[in-house]
């Protein structure tokens, strides 16, 4: 679990952990050099960005020398997750809409005896269909 | 203060309180004609439930303009201005409009229908952006899979869902991808495409935000009711894609088990609860005809256009005489 709610994540801060996961530490110039110079960012947007992470408590920093080294504090699956988990807890309240629809219904589930009563009124069916296979 | 004032404020009156009487009818007819719908195709209940959703707004809208006509017709110069012969009471009229009503009751019914609406207004901007936010994180988190024209997101919790109001998406976690069989991943992949094709989601939107003039119980029952048919209907897509309609319950419950076993950090309870039931016990009968009715709708329709046109004096000095009562 992520040690605060997930906020939305922008383009650019979605590159910059893109990157960190990969590289598993960085500082500013460096993330700059890989993300920033082929997007035409400034090295600025791109230490906001960072420190806009940190805060969010997506990244940790320990200081060296002058600088900053970032590294990520959550991998990419653990985000996600959080990032579906958020969507599942604002549907069982029932609270909002995130205009989704799913193969299952996300937030409600069938309890244990009524998926083998399900199951067991489609083998009845099946055998039905099929009155050979049954002998 | 412009004496339009005073038609607009009774236009939205007048159109709140058709609506509201729309709605009041269709509460007491619904739970008759209710076991009517559930025998109809899935595909065509969920449009019927669909207009059903939205009668108290279109009519309430319908018979405001309709109240409007005679004076529309006499600034057409269709027909003769008949106001100076009615001169004694209030007058719902585009030439000579009422003049505000400024008591507290009007100004109270005004404000409570227009916080009403700002309130909705608001929850569905609320929850567009909330969409909009949640489809670009999954859209950033998430691999194009151009064999099946699906999104594959790389998530440790099972996943299977179509995102996006218009053009809508499908994801599907990369975990549950690894589970299923090729056979049981045709079968998600026909029902999401079906969402897709038919604009489910764009029907939710327009079903939930147009039906604010229902009783709430009702709604509720509408909106739950119109959900289960679209969810059937692509049901039958994918049963007729696979050609085999038990293959598709038994997915559904195979991934329904998948689901239950899931552990969710939170206790997870819709108020809706689960269709499970429904839609497999629907998927062991054989399939209901899609009776095309166009020729009825059109029917219906043709009927109750002329009845309208027909009652339109009625309907304009009635709504005159009610709203010359509550104003005298």
């Amino acid at each position: 679990m992520l040690p605060v709610k997930r906020q939305n994540l922008g383009e650019l801060e979605m590159a910059v952990l893109e990157h960190l996961w990969v590289t598993k530490f960085g500082d500013a110039k460096g993330v700059h050099n890989s993300v920033g110079t082929q997007r035409g960012i400034s090295l600025n947007t791109i230490q906001s960005t960072l420190e806009r992470l940190f805060k969010k408590q997506l990244l940790r920093r320990e200081k060296v020398s002058h600088s900053y080294l970032y590294s990520p504090s959550v991998q990419r699956e653990e985000l996600i997750t959080q990032l579906i988990d958020d969507v599942v807890k604002s549907l069982s309240g029932g609270k909002s809409d995130y205009m989704l629809s799913a193969f299952v219904d996300f937030a409600a589930r069938a309890d244990e005896s009524s998926l083998d009563r399900l199951e067991q009124l489609i083998a009845q069916r099946r055998a039905d269909n099929c009155p050979d296979e049954k002998g | 203060m412009s004496s339009y004032f005073g038609l607009f404020q009774f236009g939205l009156l007048a159109s709140f309180g058709f609506a509201a009487l729309t709605a009041l009818v269709s509460l007491a007819v619904y739970p008759l004609v209710r076991q009517r719908l559930i025998v109809l195709a899935p595909a065509q209940r969920s449009n019927i439930l669909l207009v059903w959703l939205l009668a108290p707004a279109f009519i309430g809208l319908l018979f405001t303009l309709l109240c409007f006509m005679p004076s529309f017709f006499s600034l057409l110069g269709v027909v003769q201005d008949h106001c100076n012969v009615h001169d004694d009471h209030l007058h719902f009229c585009l030439i000579h409009p009422p003049l505000p009503v400024d008591n507290m009751i009007s100004w109270a019914l005004i404000i409570i229908l227009g916080g009403v609406v700002v309130i909705f207004a608001g929850i569905y901007t609320l929850d567009l952006v909330r969409a909009y936010h949640f489809h670009k994180s999954l859209m950033m988190t998430s691999r194009y899979h151009d064999e099946h024209d699906i999104h594959v997101v790389e998530c440790s919790r099972l996943l299977a869902i179509s995102v996006g109001v218009y053009r809508m998406r499908v994801f599907i976690s990369k975990r549950l991808m690894q589970i299923l069989t090729s056979k049981q991943l045709d079968v998600v992949l026909a029902h999401e495409q079906a969402h897709s094709r038919r604009k489910d989601v764009l029907r939710h939107l327009v079903g939930r935000t147009l039906s604010f003039a229902h009783i709430p119980c009702l709604r509720r029952h509408l909106l739950a009711d119109m959900d289960l048919a679209c969810e059937q209907a692509c049901d039958e897509v994918a049963a007729n894609r696979i050609d085999d309609r038990l293959y598709v319950a038994d997915t559904i419950v195979f991934i329904e088990r998948l689901f239950s076993k899931q552990q969710l950090p939170f206790t997870a309870l819709s108020i809706t609860g689960s269709n499970i039931n429904q839609r497999v016990e629907s998927l062991l009968l054989e399939p209901a005809a899609y009776v095309p009715a166009y020729r009825a709708y059109v029917l219906i329709g043709a009927i109750l256009l002329i009845a309208s046109f027909a009652s339109v004096d009625g309907l304009h000095h009635q709504t005159e005489s009610i709203f010359g009562l509550l104003t005298r």
